[in-house]
């Protein structure tokens, strides 16, 4: 995501990312992945329940998610260890500007995430409705 | 449960660097938003 950045001004979309855990886990996180984006904490995962994103040891713990830990430590990633829910579930949504959710993608499991391209397409099939020059 | 086309429900949540940061307010710039769940800040 960081890596598009560029795409994503282009857009004109704005992007918050948010987690949960403590302050100084927030600090090491933006350090350690990306800080061109608000780091936004929902302590109690009142959001993430509101916008019905489930918690599943069963999906958050399957071999392709600790291939990918592993592959994160092997690139020199500092690993703190996880702070609160370690089977929270992760996902991406679109809002318009019109406050109407576009794109509700809630992670299968750990790994799963939308790809950039399918969000960059979203979101300027949006601009476009919204500037249709 | 959330679905496309419901109305985005309002939270307001502190950001580690900056200010509060409300959801109806960010959008009062005209702007769509990407709202990425992190699984864990680990």
């Amino acid at each position: 995501m960081c890596q598009r950045k560029d795409d994503l001004d282009q857009v004109n979309a704005q992007v918050l990312v948010i987690g949960f855990g403590a302050e100084q886990s927030g600090h090491h996180w933006l350090e350690q992945t990306c800080d061109l984006f608000p780091l936004l904490l929902d302590p109690q995962r009142e959001v993430y329940r509101m916008y019905n994103l489930k918690a599943s040891w069963l999906r958050s713990w399957n071999p392709r998610t600790l291939r990918f830990y592993i592959r994160a430590l092997k690139s020199g990633r500092k690993w703190r260890g996880i702070q609160g829910n370690s089977n929270q579930l992760g996902g991406d949504f679109i809002v318009g500007a019109d406050g109407i959710i576009r794109l509700a993608y809630r992670s299968g499991e750990a790994t799963d995430r939308p790809e950039i391209e399918q969000l960059l397409a979203l979101l300027r099939t949006l601009q476009q409705d919204r500037d249709p020059r | 449960m959330l679905r496309v086309g419901d109305k985005a429900p309002d939270f307001s949540l502190t950001a580690v660097v900056g200010e509060p940061v409300s959801l109806h307010r960010t959008l009062e710039t005209g702007r769509a938003i990407l709202l990425v769940f992190l699984r864990h800040l680990g």
